[in-house]
């Protein structure tokens, strides 16, 4: 085989004016999203709420919505995602190599995680950090909900503030599970995974995640413009009776969903389309199915959403009546399209998990993951179960009394192939001689938790329980067992398995083991605790309970606190050993065949010398051999 | 490590998609285009068959002007007729000349219908707050449409310009690509027409 060199041309010395101003593509950004907001707000203000009449001290919903559409565009285009477009629009020639090479991060320092780049890994890390800040805030806003439940009355927040308070940490929640693990890494690894130097449209890529930093931050704005009290749910009519600060959520929730939507079409485009010589579907890592298959999800749910979202926001400039009973609308019709995303979304955030994690077993059971096909079955099953089953979210609000028993049954089918899928990871444990490292301890919690979910959602899915337990604090601990004790198990497994080839840095064990104990212990007392809280009838989403409630809300709260910096504990091993310490890892610590692991760290701005060649699936940990060939040049198991 | 695998194939420089990335890539988005235009069909016919407190449609609200709506049908038929003969003469490798005529109807007409369908949503005369949901959903579908014309309609224009100045030549998988995404909305125009019109 002959050696093929695949330098880029060098950089010229001289940059140009484009990418001097990327440099400072975040701070032009801001600058632009200040100019485009205020651009809007007054247009907005004068130019159309005149016509309606509308009056208020902040200004008016067509004010404040097309300054947050514009401040959102000013963004973008403050961080070049305009050049491009516009350069093609005016028959400007393509880039040449050397300006996708600097776009791709080539010859960047750290400055590269602050501009817009194509490079996926850059983009993985830049998800990654952002994760850790909306769980944090997120996080922070859940301590103060559980503060204010120490006590069965108002203490420290009013009616109005608490609700905003939960809509807030419930929706910025939302934000951060919808990307957890396919940002940070389905973005950074699934081309490596695939054997490709890049995503097949690398500024959608980028653009996928810019798109998230003014959805955060027009959501947090609503604090400021009176905070809204409908949950992240958003319903109707409540939506429609809301101050400003709903505006906050539907452009965030606008935004977010056109992220997630391109970002699935992105990722099935380069699954689909890019893989290596020798990768046929049935050879992929399943981590890399699971995103194929979440994907899918996004792409096609998305748009519900924004159909919903976009009659919310024509309801809320234009008056137009869809969720309004006196006008002709229904907020069941908002219901509907809210949930027919809203489900999938549910398995946007856990597939991924357990691809993850199903993707890590056999590294530390040492052996090949066990019905591999029947496991990529099973999530094919879940998604295609997912969009038959919104309407169990619907048994208590006016659905047809015959179509519940549907309903009822094709949720409790789901339950099927997602037990395909412990089934699978359980054979894989079976008689292994597993090496118990700190994740393989998160994954353990994942099953765990996971399995207290899914039990409880049974009783959710069943009519005659239901009606009992919606709306309740039972529905509540559910959703974070399957949520938090799933998804963000994973995702703390995958950030102490995939650092050292991330950052080339790795944490300390013992410290992890601590945090780890102490995270899954208090996890369980406070959802438990809710549980209980929820079996005994406390509505969720009231600031005021019954006295007799006050000692379980209590248990609770205390373990919600520890559970609060035991995460902060996380996040600070975190910082302390990667930022400060930098703690240098070894190149394949886990001894994991995977073809990322194979790749030197720091992996090259293009991933490979030449594109490998699949041969088997990476799970052959019974010969020891490699999933792929990279050719004679560089040697299998680097540093192993 | 051998030189060649098991598989009998060899490490490539890399994996290009090029054009078959680009029209799987539009198809999908016509896949996610039409999840959002079912959910659309679904508020419509919803709203419709449940005619809350009778204001689905009510009396004195009218529906679109039909000759305007006619003509709004028109222009992109045309545009489409004009990319399907774009399409041919890339595939056939036609003369650049004629290539750049075909473009240049293409875009006109492609200019026109988002005039035209703009000029027609001002012909509504609909006062959102009390027309019904009927004028509703029309104006929000129509609104989905238009935004989906310029957004095709933008693409056009870049493939044009690019073909036009010499700095990028049109080729075989963006003529396809484009053809079918405007045959899509099209389509589906004519079907949001057929709705509005006549399931009134």
């Amino acid at each position: 085989m002959d050696a093929v060199t695949t330098a880029r041309p060098p950089m010229s010395t001289r940059p140009t004016l484009a990418r001097r101003l990327n440099e400072w593509g975040l701070l032009l950004a801001v600058i632009g999203a200040v100019i485009g907001f205020l651009i809007g707000y007054f247009i907005g203000n004068l130019a159309i709420a005149n016509s309606f009449n509308e009056d208020n001290s902040l200004g008016s919903d067509p004010g404040i919505l097309l300054g947050f559409a514009l401040s959102a565009l000013g963004f973008l285009a403050g961080m070049g995602f305009l050049n491009y477009p516009i350069g093609r629009l005016l028959g400007a020639k393509r880039p040449s190599e050397e300006d996708n090479a600097y776009m791709h991060g080539e010859g960047g320092g750290l400055g590269r995680y602050f501009r817009m780049t194509t490079d996926h890994k850059v983009i993985g890390l830049q998800y990654l950090v952002m994760i850790l800040a909306f769980l944090f805030i997120g996080g922070l806003g859940a301590m103060f909900i559980r503060t204010e439940l120490l006590t069965p009355t108002p203490s420290v927040a009013n009616a109005q503030s608490y609700l905003t308070l939960v809509g807030l940490h419930s929706t910025l929640m939302i934000f951060m599970a919808s990307a957890a693990i396919i940002g940070p890494f389905g973005n950074y690894f699934v081309p490596i995974m695939i054997g490709t130097r890049n995503m097949a449209f690398p500024r959608l890529e980028a653009l996928t995640f810019w798109l998230l930093p003014p959805a955060g931050l027009i959501l947090l704005s609503t604090v400021f413009l009176g905070g809204f009290t409908t949950g992240w749910t958003g319903y109707a009519p409540l939506a429609d009776q809301n101050m400003l600060g709903m505006d906050s959520y539907l452009m965030g929730f606008a935004l977010i969903g056109l992220s997630i939507g391109l970002s699935g079409l992105n990722m099935i485009a380069t699954i689909l389309t890019k893989r290596a010589p020798g990768m046929p579907l049935s050879r992929m890592p399943i981590f890399v199915w699971s995103v194929l298959v979440t994907s899918f999800l996004g792409a096609l749910a998305s748009p519900a959403l924004i159909a919903a979202v976009l009659m919310e926001l024509f309801s809320r400039t234009y008056q137009t009546t869809f969720f309004v009973p006196a006008g002709g609308g229904s907020p069941y019709l908002w219901e509907n399209l809210f949930w027919f995303f809203g489900h999938p979304e549910v398995y946007i955030f856990i597939l991924p998990a357990f691809g993850l994690v199903m993707e890590m077993l056999p590294v530390f059971t040492r052996r090949p993951l066990w019905g591999y096909r029947v496991g990529v079955g099973g999530m094919v099953g879940v998604g295609l179960l997912s969009f038959v089953v919104w309407q169990h979210h619907l048994f208590v609000s006016g659905l047809a009394p015959s179509l519940r028993p549907f309903y009822m049954f094709s949720t409790e089918m789901i339950s099927v192939p997602t037990g395909i899928i412990y089934l699978v990871s359980l054979g894989t444990l079976w008689r292994a001689r597993t090496r118990f490292s700190v994740p393989m301890l998160f994954m353990c919690a994942f099953f765990f938790n996971f399995l207290i979910g899914g039990f409880t959602g049974v009783f959710l899915s069943d009519v005659p329980s239901d009606f009992t337990l919606h709306a309740s604090y039972f529905v509540q601990a559910h959703f974070h067992y399957t949520i938090m004790g799933g998804e963000v198990f994973a995702l703390m497994a995958a950030i102490v398995y995939y650092l050292p080839k991330m950052t080339g840095r790795t944490m300390d064990t013992k410290l992890l083991r601590f945090q780890f104990w102490a995270v899954f212990v208090t996890f369980n007392g406070t959802f438990v605790s809710l549980l209980a809280v929820g079996i005994l009838g406390m509505p969720r989403r009231v600031i005021s309970y019954a006295a007799y409630l006050q000692p379980l809300n209590i248990s609770a709260s205390v373990f919600a606190l520890a559970l609060g910096l035991s995460m902060a504990l996380f996040l600070g091993i975190l910082i302390w050993e990667v930022v400060i310490k930098q703690r240098v890892a070894a190149a394949n610590p886990w001894e994991s065949l995977g073809v990322e692991w194979q790749v030197p760290t720091p992996v090259p701005t293009f991933n490979f010398d030449r594109v490998p060649v699949s041969w088997s699936l990476p799970y052959d940990y019974d010969t020891g051999r490699p999933a792929a060939d990279f050719g004679p040049a560089v040697p299998a198991l680097s540093g192993a | 490590m051998s030189d060649v695998s098991p598989t009998g194939l060899t490490a490539v420089d890399d994996v290009e998609g090029g054009g078959h990335t680009l029209v799987f890539s539009s198809r999908l988005v016509m896949a996610a285009n039409t999840s959002l235009q079912l959910s659309l069909l679904f508020a419509f016919l919803y709203l419709r068959a449940n005619n809350f407190g009778a204001m689905w449609h009510p009396s004195g609200v009218g529906t679109p002007p039909q000759v305007l709506a006619l003509v709004s049908l028109a222009f992109p038929l045309i545009a489409l007729v004009a990319l399907w003969a774009v399409r041919s003469a890339v595939s056939k490798s036609r003369e650049s000349g004629a290539l750049s005529g075909l473009l240049g109807l293409a875009l006109l007409a492609a200019i026109l219908t988002g005039a035209v369908r703009i000029l027609l949503m001002y012909q509504f005369n609909w006062t959102l707050d009390s027309a019904g949901t009927y004028a509703d959903i029309a104006t929000l579908w129509y609104a989905v449409m238009l935004a989906e014309f310029i957004g095709v309609g933008l693409w056009l224009l870049s493939l044009t310009m690019g073909h036009v100045r010499g700095t990028d030549r049109l080729s075989t998988s963006h003529a396809r690509a484009i053809l079918e995404q405007w045959t899509y909305i099209t389509g589906v125009s004519i079907a949001v027409y057929l709705l509005v019109q006549y399931v009134t």
